[in-house]
């Protein structure tokens, strides 16, 4: 049966654009965490809780999406294919993405867990980065998703694409007026 | 942890869940999973036989096996014996 044996491969889709739709939430709230522009309600700490929580999220969903594109048999990845930038011979360019993409996921998330243990500005540098970690994922979904033809896909990763830059704009000009 | 944090989280992964799970169903349905160009191992199968048939296959015996094309002069000489 043709959607039995493709489970994985289904499975490993399924799981890239939730993992990309949760980098995205988190990237959102730790936007909004650090602007405070929703006030006191949310309170901070609920913020901050629900950020690492999508960010965890986020991982787990794409460890997913590495896992079963390794299981599966029906795309028949290889480890050095998932790990190393440019060795697939099947679009290396848009797989290079995903795995720069996979790599400053999990730097972020490990400087994070030990961030009390780091200097703020240490931290803060490798934390930035995952402006560049939503845009690597973007470009990887967009490059090498099957279903990044899909409508529902697109409207997702513009309306996404937009709330990150609107967020952002916010950030901007809250820091701003917080010098001035 | 505080009440509202947990029923958050709660909520949140209720969510994820629901979306993974229309995600699933959507991309079992959509019957790109079948397409033969987006993945690699099916790419790779479908290349190889047909470089190895090109590259193998002879320009002559291919021209060979086409029609000749009808002689110029005989007909030349029909539409010459028509017009006189």
């Amino acid at each position: 049966m043709v959607i039995a044996s493709q489970t994985w491969w289904h499975l490993a889709r399924t799981a890239g654009l939730v993992g990309w739709a949760l980098i995205s939430a988190s990237v959102i709230w730790g936007l909004l965490l650090s602007t405070r522009v929703l006030g006191r309600r949310p309170t901070r700490p609920w913020l901050l809780s629900m950020h690492r929580y999508l960010s965890a999220l986020a991982i787990g969903a794409t460890a997913i999406h590495v896992i079963a594109l390794l299981v599966d048999s029906y795309v028949q990845f290889r480890v050095i294919d998932v790990i190393v930038p440019m060795a697939s011979s099947w679009r290396p360019g848009a797989l290079a993405w995903g795995i720069v993409t996979l790599y400053l996921l999990v730097i972020v998330e490990i400087t994070s867990l030990v961030a009390d243990r780091l200097p703020r500005r240490l931290w803060w540098t490798i934390h930035i980065t995952s402006f560049a970690l939503f845009t690597f994922g973007t470009i990887h979904g967009l490059q090498a998703g099957t279903d990044a033809s899909n409508a529902l896909v697109r409207i997702a990763m513009i309306v996404a694409i937009a709330e990150v830059v609107f967020v952002l704009g916010v950030r901007v000009v809250y820091r701003r007026r917080a010098w001035t | 942890m505080s009440s509202p944090a947990r029923d958050a989280k709660f909520v949140a992964a209720i969510v994820v869940g629901v979306v993974g799970a229309g995600t699933f169903a959507g991309v079992s349905h959509d019957g790109r999973g079948g397409a033969a160009p987006e993945t690699p191992a099916t790419t790779t199968a479908v290349l190889a036989p047909s470089t190895s048939t090109l590259a193998s296959t002879p320009v002559n015996s291919t021209l060979a096996a086409e029609p000749a094309p009808p002689d110029p002069v005989p007909t030349r000489a029909r539409v010459r014996s028509r017009g006189s």
